[in-house]
């Protein structure tokens, strides 16, 4: 460990000519010329950060927020127009599935193309051959053309070979999502190991969940400015909150900060669940309808994948719109679940504290991270709660106490006597 | 003078570096251009094979200039185009793909950190085996009807060769880049290589066009590709001054025209095309890498 950032960033700006038509960029060359004929575009704004080795760093922002302006600009495809970087180390960049790749070779070939454009010998690239291959699983297709392959395929592939050419740094923008469950898992094991090594790593992504489990730094950008800097779950938090504003008020829903639902694809062979059930915790009974202060359960029948792995188990309650309005899963709260075959998981609820209504229970079975998510599922009915004695309004009963202060003396109008009708 | 000229000693040194890309590179050019074909990488034979049968009958046969009546197929004259059209064709093939290099490698420019004056090369190298490919043919026609001469000039091949890469690679990297910046230069092109293609001696030879030109004559010997396509045949043999296929123009003392003047030796047609090869890659070279840096925006 150095005690100087690997990645440090000053100032760094970057705008882009938007011309409406191709004449535009001509008559600005004109003499004669006398107003723009372009849009500027701010993709970066100035923006100064240093990351530290070992360090993850995950870029969150809206659409044209300029995250993938500037991991261009780190990787070096692109330049700014002021401020300056350093970045310490070998760089690798994933910044597109298959950049890079020639359509028309074969996986071997484009293996050994891919590391001569990032500076590894056909000698170096040899003896990491079988490891690139065993990691992408592309036994029988590594000598067909790649456009024979699918998109998923590429992407391990490409994958692959950044990760076995051992860069200091790897930037990663968005393409962890392709790829089948199986791979995915794969990717992340990798992610977390190489982070275990001191690498470092900065990716973006528009799931704010991957970003808090991957990342221990997050760097949040608008409009290309510098939002928010600082701990991934800080800052998670407050972009999640801006963007619940956005969209109460564009009444549509933006980035969603749960793990995404995947709906009943799993693989029999990796952990999955068999059903989720709603049980009253007492009797062990399935039940769906509550009153406030009951003691619930969620009953969850996971089975562990062909080769068991430890697990997270997550329950998400939901209302209908999908805003979260409890979590708990076993990572989170350090309960290992390491359950050979077949098993029973129960979250247990003591006193249900949400209020009148229908809610969703959305069930995960992930990795031990918590990250990658094998399969999810609702329970078989939703939580049903009835409103016996408790008047409050909303969605859920917190507990809480009034106290009743006088500031100061007399300001309340004592009603007079007199001026009362008889 | 020098801050200008300096940065050009670093494009070798870049080559060099990246040996094994542009190895790769020129496979997929070349190989990638006959993939899914039956025949594959033998068209790259039977393309200047069947060139020639064609360019035999139509000009050394049919439209043979100025034919002796009785005489035989004028195969002088079909060697003298088919050495012209190799060594123009391979110019502006490879001109014309360097052309769209770098939008065609888009996903290289925008998404992975990549020397881009390097794409230009392996389209060079791809037209110089296109080129050799035809000069094999070339000379095993050319020998067997014993019209080709080996001598002195022999030795000057390879440095044309050279100086052929370099100025197709300078040119190349000049419309690489023009093309990035101004999206009609490829159509542009298109047509000035066809206009480039006759104002080359390619089908005529330097005395039809003094006699018509008189003292205007040396305005031709500006073109670069003069120097360059005379060089080419003079390398590879063809120095048979016969029907005055390769001298200039002359008049005698009374203004009656003569057999005339031989033409300037390989040597002097090489180092002409020699600094317009280089002068060209000086001026793409600085050109390109000066707004390589806008590419990625651009693409």
């Amino acid at each position: 460990m150095s005690d100087t950032p690997v990645i440090s960033v000053q100032e760094i700006s970057k705008t882009y000519r938007i011309y409406g038509n191709p004449y535009g960029r001509i008559k600005e060359l004109m003499p004669w010329n006398d107003r723009p004929h372009h849009q500027v575009v701010h993709a970066v704004r100035d923006l100064s950060f240093e990351v530290e080795q070992g360090q993850t760093v995950g870029l969150v922002g809206g659409n044209g927020a300029g995250k993938s302006t500037l991991l261009k600009i780190l990787t070096g495809t692109t330049f700014p127009d002021s401020g300056s970087y350093q970045i310490r180390g070998k760089v690798a960049s994933l910044l597109e599935l298959g950049a890079g790749f020639s359509m028309d070779f074969t996986g071997r070939e484009n293996i050994y193309m891919n590391g001569a454009m990032m500076g590894i010998s056909r000698q170096e690239m040899r003896k990491r051959f079988d490891e690139i291959l065993e990691f992408s699983e592309l036994y029988e297709f590594i000598d067909a053309p790649l456009r024979t392959y699918s998109s998923g395929m590429i992407c391990r592939l490409g994958f692959s070979v950044a990760v076995a050419t051992e860069p200091d740094v790897l930037i990663i923008d968005e393409i962890l999502s392709v790829g089948d469950m199986h791979f995915q898992s794969k990717c992340v094991e990798r992610i977390y190991d190489y982070k275990k090594r001191g690498k470092t790593l900065l990716f973006c992504s528009h799931s704010l969940y991957d970003v808090r489990q991957i990342c221990d730094y997050a760097i949040w950008l608008d409009k290309g400015a510098m939002q928010m800097k600082g701990d991934a779950v800080e800052v998670t938090n407050e972009y999640s909150t801006s963007q619940t504003q956005i969209s109460k008020k564009a009444r549509r829903r933006v980035e969603d900060e749960s793990p995404e639902f995947v709906p009943t694809h799993y693989d029999d062979a990796l952990p999955h669940l068999l059903g989720a059930t709603l049980i009253d915790a007492d009797t062990g009974e399935p039940q769906s309808r509550f009153v406030p202060g009951d003691r619930v359960g969620v009953r969850l029948h996971v089975k562990n994948g062909a080769v068991p792995e430890e697990i997270t188990v997550g329950v998400a309650v939901t209302t209908h719109d999908r805003t979260i309005v409890f979590s708990a899963s076993t990572e989170m709260d350090g309960i290992p679940v390491d359950i050979l075959g077949e098993g029973y998981v129960t979250l247990i609820l003591p006193s249900l504290l949400l209020l009148a209504g229908e809610y969703v229970l959305m069930c995960g079975v992930m990795d031990k991270h918590g990250f990658h998510r094998h399969h999810q599922l609702p329970t078989d009915q939703d939580l049903k709660v009835m409103n016996s004695k408790v008047k409050d309004l909303g969605v859920f009963l917190h507990e809480h106490e009034w106290k009743v202060e006088q500031l100061d003396e007399a300001s309340f109008p004592e009603p007079r006597q007199s001026e009362r009708p008889v | 003078m020098l801050k200008h000229v300096l940065p050009i000693l670093g494009y070798p040194k870049v080559i060099a570096s990246n040996t094994e890309i542009l190895a790769n590179f020129f496979r997929r050019d070349l190989l990638g251009r006959f993939r899914g074909s039956f025949l594959g990488i033998f068209w790259v034979l039977i393309q200047p094979i069947f060139m020639f049968a064609i360019y035999f009958f139509v000009f050394g046969y049919l439209f043979a200039p100025r034919m002796a009546p009785g005489a035989g197929p004028n195969v002088e004259f079909a060697l003298y185009l088919f050495s012209g059209i190799i060594a123009f064709s391979s110019f502006s093939e490879s001109t014309t793909r360097s052309c769209g290099v770098v939008l065609e490698n888009g996903n290289l420019v925008k998404k992975v950190r990549f020397p881009c004056e390097l794409l230009p090369i392996p389209n060079v190298l791809v037209a110089m085996v296109t080129y050799l490919v035809g000069a094999v043919v070339f000379l095993i026609v050319g020998f067997s009807f014993g019209m080709l001469e080996v001598g002195p000039h022999t030795f000057a091949w390879p440095l044309v060769i050279l100086v052929h890469a370099v100025m197709s690679l300078g040119f190349g990297l000049i419309l690489a880049c023009l093309q990035v910046l101004i999206r009609d230069t490829a159509h542009l092109y298109a047509i000035a290589s066809q206009a480039w293609f006759f104002l080359s001696p390619v089908f005529w030879f330097p005395r039809m066009l003094e006699e018509k030109l008189g003292s205007w004559s040396w305005v031709i010997e500006l073109n670069p590709m003069y120097p360059l396509v005379h060089a080419h045949r003079q390398a590879l043999g063809f120095t048979s001054p016969n029907m005055g296929l390769m001298v200039h123009y002359a008049e005698d003392a009374s203004g009656k025209p003569i057999m005339g003047a031989p033409l300037e030796s390989v040597w002097y047609h090489t180092g002409i095309a020699a600094i317009w090869a280089f002068f060209f890659l000086f001026i793409g070279y600085s050109f390109f890498t000066s707004r390589k840096n806008k590419f990625s925006d651009l693409v």
